[in-house]
């Protein structure tokens, strides 16, 4: 795998295809997986790719970085890559998507992450490139649905105090905003102070505005990477909000987020037929 | 007075319609509930998410959405728009545990003075059914 990707970097240097490269590195000391940029078609051997390359790249990307640039992008990755460029952040030709067919992360070292048990797309739907046998991928373990499944069992009084108790730890510390490869706003609801929406105190109401907010932001949107989960000091889990709308998104409109390159953000269009009844009722004349 | 339970609700009315609609009412001298705070916008497309996140978090037992009817908006398809908005926040709400009735959509013209009136004291009813507990406000705020 790392021979082939290696190989495959220096040919797009070579060729031209590219003038960088956001890839993983094992840091020399620490023996960490680190993000790498390499502007060399040489530095293309410092790179790796296993199952300790958690982070999602797609964060990574900014304009000011030699284009076109070449990213390593597993599948989820991917997709995120593919809703920036969606959403108008790069256009297509100045990014070029290494694929590498992923069989899954291990954040802790041992197990699958648990976002990885539930992935149902370990190649990258936008691909330059691809490296690695994409044939021997494993199967999902778990549905999304099965995921919140427990959630959707609840009571509206047993989800709220669901969600009071997830959400407790919380300290607005923000990494998973940080972390998110789509929260691009230039300034971030939460830090406008005229006005105040969302007060950067921890306590239950502004616990909650922040997720809430966070998670209809990302309502259609969010691709599944858990990056967020993932950066959570305090494990709050934050994504599982997500994905309840990402179900409900997908049922309403019938879009699936980063897999349909160039389909807009549902939120951006809108169907004549769309009916009253999501309104919570019929309409009444 | 009473010791009936009075709900604080917060009406987003769009400019070009319900807003007028309001108006209407008013010159009709028809009875509307003092319970609606209203709050004019330039287009129910206009509303984000976080104007009725906010209105719960300070307080308001419900609340209220109105603009142009399909095909009227003074800006040709802002209410569509806002529909889809709204049809991802209600189940948003409905995710965390809080009841989407407490929000209400309804599309709503200038003529129709007279279905606002109802509309609203309709609302009003079903909030005070749901009960004084807006599981969203913040502490400390009076309801």
């Amino acid at each position: 795998m790392n021979q082939s990707l290696r190989e495959t970097v220096k040919r797009l240097f070579t060729e031209g295809k590219v003038k960088s490269v956001l890839g993983y590195r094992e840091h020399p000391l620490s023996k960490a997986v680190v993000a790498t940029l390499i502007t060399r078609p040489e530095d293309a051997d410092t790179l790796i790719f296993d199952d300790r390359c958690v982070q999602n790249l797609a964060r990574a990307l900014t304009r000011d970085l030699p284009l076109p640039v070449g990213i390593v992008v597993k599948g989820c990755d991917g997709c995120a890559v593919s809703m920036r460029i969606t959403e108008g952040d790069f256009a297509r030709e100045q990014i070029v998507a290494i694929a590498v067919a992923c069989a899954g992360v291990r954040a802790d070292g041992k197990t699958l992450d648990e976002r990885c048990q539930r992935c149902e797309m370990h190649v990258s739907p936008l691909a330059d490139v691809t490296v690695g046998d994409t044939s021997s991928l494993p199967k999902p373990e778990k549905t999304r649905a099965e995921t919140i499944a427990k959630i959707k069992a609840m009571t509206p009084a047993e989800r709220f105090a669901f969600w009071q108790k997830a959400f407790e730890p919380c300290t607005h510390c923000y990494a998973c905003r940080e972390v998110c490869p789509l929260c691009n706003c230039a300034v971030c609801v939460t830090d406008q102070n005229a006005p105040r929406w969302i007060e950067q105190t921890a306590k239950p109401s502004s616990n909650l505005m922040w997720h809430m907010i966070r998670a209809f932001h990302h309502a259609g949107r969010c691709v599944d990477c858990g990056e967020c989960q993932r950066a959570c000091p305090e494990g709050v889990p934050m994504h599982l909000l997500d994905l309840c709308l990402a179900e409900d998104v997908e049922e309403l409109f019938d879009f699936k987020t980063g897999v349909k390159q160039g389909g807009k953000w549902p939120f951006l269009l809108f169907n004549p037929e769309d009916p009253d009844s999501w309104l919570g009722g019929p309409h009444r004349g | 007075m009473s010791d009936r339970y009075e709900p604080r609700i917060v009406g987003f009315l769009c400019n070009w319609c319900s807003y007028a609609g309001a108006d209407l009412a008013g010159t009709s001298r028809l009875k509307v509930p003092a319970n609606l705070r209203v709050v004019r916008v330039p287009c129910s497309g206009r509303i984000n998410p976080l104007f009725i996140f906010k209105a719960l978090e300070e307080g308001a037992d419900g609340v209220m959405v109105s603009g142009c009817h399909p095909g009227d908006c003074h800006y040709i398809s802002g209410n569509r728009y806002a529909k889809r908005k709204l049809a991802v926040l209600r189940r948003l709400l409905d995710w965390v545990g809080i009841e989407p009735e407490r929000i209400h959509f309804t599309w709503l013209s200038a003529s129709e003075g007279a279905r606002y009136a109802v509309e609203v004291a309709e609302f009003v009813d079903k909030v005070r059914a749901l009960g004084r507990h807006n599981p969203m406000a913040r502490q400390g705020v009076a309801s």
